[in-house]
């Protein structure tokens, strides 16, 4: 099979369609895209897509990746006596942004956001709009749409210099991230080193140099959920279904939900999550992170979400059957909830380098909980 | 027609009081009507009541919520008056001058308003908020009040079941007794060799779809049908987005609600159903709002969850109306749903 370049597997992803709850043509192409690369691939009872890749010595532990492959849409609540669709969100779509987006359905019928005229600034909201799929009347659009369809932005992608630009890349590029991390373990190339900011949408096989140590010790379970885009609803039950000693989630960080210090940017690399409303990265895990970032010359970016926190819910994660050690690693974006969200592939590439790397690393998967004295020295 | 036990039960279960956190009157009409009926009974440590028919290999869930909402009392005053917090979502339009029960055996009471003289001019348009609501059992001392009726103690709504026609019935609680009548129905004659029904009886769902979490993870099901009443606001002056459901046109089945997406095979497999037997139903128009599919589906591994629901015009008020129509259409559906899927016509 002729190697997919990293820049094809994104625009496949996002081309995918996958609302919330409505997952099953993402879930299929994630299926595909990844199954070359692991030993199996499941999907749950309500549409979680796990992989799993078995490496030497069963008792070194088990790790997690996720990432939510729904993006967010409009849900046609109503069709108008003029054929006209009232809609809902579901998802945070900026409200801003739709009047005008032109928009698809499961079915493949194309509509267009309109909103109502002459409205006042403070009015405008999803119940002053409506999507129009271009027939007259009712009875005419019925053949192409029923109440309960959802409709999603249309999917395109475009290449801006060294940033790409396009709907669904919250939180389509972290998928995109999971399955270019399984390729990288699956050619052995187990430390790869790239530069930061360097404009690198092509990985082959074998590229990279760094360690070639073959597949890391311990299981290593690739989770693709569903409902992330409405609050986490999918990455609670794979986590229960896994019971791994450390999961992490890959998840856009929109420029601008921080708080304080530098706001995070497109193009300087993964964002490291330190807290995520009651979430809070543990010391011991921040370390080993920022360690496997330093051996491999990748620069991180820091974020602190307010209270009362993000989608990406880690503590639902955390808090999992008997508990489950957590991070949350970012991938930074601009003008989040639009058809128009900008990454950098470099950022994309960066974290795949760094979860290998992490993945790899001489130590053991045991959570670290060692006491400490006050100097912070190992007791 | 309406299964001949349903109406009878309906009108006991919705003349209960079983406010969240004390559902014992419902349970025990529940746990009577049952008793002989299925297989297992239990009560769990929040009070879910947790039926089990059948040892089929297919676990199908039918929860229904045994709570209602109402009022607690959170006070008392010198002249004797009792004040009060929502238990559960109300609409405070529908409070003032109302009759109400306090405790058990209930004292009668009516939920008075500050005197409109004491309200600014430029407030007297406006709804009067629960604060300045109190309940008046006609005591004439903080002592008096605080002894008959303590903190904590729970208020009740004294609407009484009655048919307004052969076709509409009036009672208050019908979110969701209504779901708890066709589920514990749909036990009873149920008879099933390929499923295990599993009856869940749930509590607290009004204060956070708590009891359901807890059902959920004791009796994880292979899928499971919410049974529910929801909001009709087919009335004058609605458009017709806007008003959630209609009466007369069958079960509401849910697309998404704040706390769910409804199970798109399950979702599809319901509807398919209707219209093959050519049934009534109807999407609910709403995104907001939830229910206890929002606390099954992600229990353990994860629980394929929809919601059916009938119409009840004045939800969460003190008298509801509903449609005999869509019960017996809400039971139909879910009847041939369990026989179909015992056949092994359907699995998610």
């Amino acid at each position: 099979m002729k190697e997919m370049e990293f820049g094809d597997i994104l625009r496949r992803l996002v081309a995918a369609y996958g609302p919330p709850g409505r997952e099953a043509g993402v879930a299929a192409e994630i299926t595909t895209l990844i199954r070359p690369y692991v030993d199996e691939v499941t999907t749950d009872a309500i549409g979680n897509v796990t992989a799993t890749m078995r490496g030497p010595g069963e008792t070194a532990g088990r790790l997690l990746l996720m990432a939510h492959m729904d993006v967010p849409g409009l849900v046609v609540t109503e069709i108008t006596k003029d054929g006209t669709l009232r809609l809902s969100p579901a998802g945070t779509l900026n409200t801003a942004f739709l009047p005008g987006l032109r928009v698809v359905s499961g079915r493949g019928t194309i509509g267009v956001v309109c909103l109502a005229p002459k409205l006042e600034a403070k009015d405008v909201g999803p119940a002053k709009m409506h999507i129009d799929i271009g027939v007259e009347s009712d009875e005419a659009a019925r053949p192409l749409v029923s109440v309960g369809d959802f409709f999603v932005p249309h999917p395109e992608l475009a290449d801006l210099q060294t940033v790409v630009s396009g709907p669904a890349l919250d939180n389509r590029a972290g998928c995109a991230v999971l399955i270019e991390t399984a390729r990288g373990l699956a050619a052995g190339s187990g430390a790869s080193n790239v530069p930061a900011g360097a404009v690198a949408t092509t990985v082959t096989a074998g590229a990279g140099g760094g360690a070639s140590t073959g597949r890391p010790p311990g299981t290593i379970v690739f989770a693709f959920t569903v409902q992330g885009a409405i609050g986490a609803r999918g990455s609670r039950t794979v986590t229960y279904g896994a019971r791994p000693d450390l999961a992490l989630v890959i998840d856009a960080s929109p420029v601008g939900a921080g708080d304080g210090g530098r706001p995070v940017e497109p193009g300087k690399g993964p964002v490291l999550r330190l807290r995520d409303g009651p979430f809070i990265l543990s010391p011991a895990l921040r370390v080993e992170l920022e360690r496997c970032a330093e051996a491999t010359g990748i620069p991180l970016q820091y974020e602190i979400i307010p209270a009362p926190g993000s989608h990406t819910d880690p503590c639902g994660v955390e808090t999992s059957a008997d508990g489950v050690r957590t991070g949350v690693l970012g991938l930074a974006v601009r003008n989040p909830g639009t058809a128009s969200e900008i990454m950098a592939p470099s950022d994309l590439l960066a974290l795949a380098a760094l979860l290998r790397a992490f993945l790899a690393r001489p130590a053991g998967r045991e959570a670290p909980t060692a006491d400490v004295g006050p100097e912070g020295e190992a007791r | 027609m309406v299964s001949e036990e349903l109406t009878p039960l309906l009108e006991s279960l919705t003349n209960a009081n079983g406010l969240p956190g004390d559902e014992s009157e419902v349970r025990g009409i529940l746990r009577r009507f049952l008793r002989d009926q299925v297989d297992h009974l239990s009560t769990d440590s929040l009070g879910n009541l947790l039926c089990v028919k059948g040892t089929g290999p297919v676990r199908v869930m039918l929860d229904a919520h045994m709570d209602e909402v109402g009022l607690m009392v959170s006070g008392h005053d010198d002249s004797g008056l009792i004040r009060f917090v929502e238990c559960g979502g109300l609409d405070p339009r529908v409070l003032p001058g109302r009759a109400v029960s306090v405790g058990r055996p209930g004292l009668p009471g009516v939920i008075g308003l500050q005197a409109v003289h004491l309200i600014p001019t430029d407030e007297r348009d406006r709804t009067a908020p629960v604060r300045r609501l109190y309940v008046d059992i006609g005591a004439k001392s903080r002592e008096e009040a605080a002894s008959v009726a303590p903190l904590g103690t729970r208020i009740y709504f004294v609407t009484r079941f009655e048919r307004l026609s052969d076709a509409v019935i009036k009672a208050k609680a019908l979110d969701d007794r209504v779901g708890c009548a066709a589920a514990a129905t749909l036990l009873a004659e149920g008879d099933y060799p390929g499923l295990t029904l599993i009856g869940a009886f749930t509590v607290q769902e009004e204060v956070g779809l708590r009891g359901a979490q807890a059902a959920g993870y004791s009796h994880t099901p292979d899928m499971a049908l919410v049974l529910e009443g929801t909001s009709a606001a087919d009335v004058p002056g609605v458009n017709p987005p806007d008003t959630c459901s209609h009466l007369g046109r069958g079960p509401a089945i849910t697309i998404m609600d704040g706390t769910a997406v409804a199970d798109a095979r399950l979702r599809d497999r319901l509807i398919a159903l209707a219209d093959e037997h050519g049934l009534p139903w109807q999407p609910r128009r709403l995104t907001t709002a939830g229910t206890n599919a929002g606390a099954l589906f992600p229990q353990k591994t994860g629980v394929p969850a929809c919601t059916l629901a009938v119409p009840c015009r004045y939800i969460h008020s003190p008298a509801s109306l509903a449609a005999l129509s869509d019960i017996e259409a809400m039971l139909r559906l879910v009847r041939l749903f369990l026989e179909s899927t015992d056949r092994g016509e359907f699995t998610p």
